[in-house]
């Protein structure tokens, strides 16, 4: 196989995800590629809270992101054959620089959100994250 | 799909080129785009510290900076693919930013280097800042 790629998804907006993953698509061209697509549940930002949720309910969520995502990138790319799906939950970049130091891919794509210049500073984003602590190349699409 | 490439170089500082320029090539030549080579001259940001270099310092440096860029790109880039050289000066991401709007760059390739451990975990490194701040698409490559 050639490239190995991690993509992550934001699954809860839709249009944007279907939008990212066509670009990226543009962007690829022809080359030979194997994409490892990826969809985080975001944790709960207190571990009390977290407790409550059963390990179950979790498991099941997260089999649910599954199969959406899995449907998600059908719909979108139906002419992609090999791919594989990855759903974790947790902090949302800390779960991609995880996942992509298992995978070792040689680039991760990340469709980026125009969030607002005031969102930014306070919130910080999750591309600016990975960017500063992933091992491999990054590719910011806009 | 990319017409027009950035790609910022530190001249004295082949890390910051030496893995992105045949990036940049490949994706030049993959999608006919000119390549936009660019160098910034870093200013003195206290109006203090620059009172104490000889007037005509930038205007030399300038000049100097120009004529290296011009034998960079002689000996690194082949002769089939379009180049622009530029040299500016300011603070290096802003700088990068703004000419990546002015000359309406769709896609920034660039060197993270991974130096300086942890003043880049507190500060964050220039690429992140680029990332941040540019509207179009970045590749940042390890």
């Amino acid at each position: 196989m050639g490239l190995k790629i991690l993509l992550p998804v934001d699954i809860q907006d839709r249009d944007a995800a279907v939008a990212g993953l066509i670009k990226v698509m543009k962007y690829l061209g022809e080359q030979e590629v194997c994409m490892h697509f990826m969809s985080i549940l975001p944790g709960k930002p207190v571990p009390l809270l977290s407790s409550y949720a059963s390990k179950e309910e979790v498991q099941s969520a997260l089999s649910v992101l599954k199969d959406d995502l899995t449907l998600l990138v059908k719909q979108a790319l139906p002419q992609l054959t090999g791919f594989t799906v990855q759903t974790a939950e947790g902090v949302v970049h800390k779960e991609i620089l995880k996942y992509s130091r298992k995978l070792q891919p040689q680039l991760i794509m990340l469709p980026s959100h125009s969030h607002s210049k005031l969102e930014n500073i306070l919130i910080g984003s999750v591309t600016s994250k990975v960017v500063e602590q992933a091992n491999c190349s990054v590719l910011v699409i806009r | 799909m990319y017409n027009k490439i950035l790609m910022p170089v530190v001249l004295s500082e082949p890390n910051s080129w030496k893995r992105a320029l045949p990036v940049a090539l490949n994706l030049c030549k993959t999608y006919d785009a000119s390549l936009h080579v660019l160098t910034v001259m870093p200013d003195f940001s206290m109006p203090m510290v620059g009172s104490f270099f000889p007037k005509d310092f930038s205007s030399k440096a300038h000049t100097l900076l120009k004529d290296e860029l011009k034998k960079f790109v002689k000996e690194n880039i082949p002769e089939e693919i379009q180049v622009q050289r530029i040299v500016a000066d300011g603070s290096p991401w802003e700088t990068i930013v703004n000419i990546a709007k002015e000359i309406d760059a769709d896609l920034i390739v660039m060197a993270a280097h991974n130096k300086r451990k942890f003043a880049d975990y507190v500060l964050g490194p220039n690429s992140a800042h680029v990332v941040k701040h540019s509207n179009i698409s970045v590749m940042v490559v390890r």
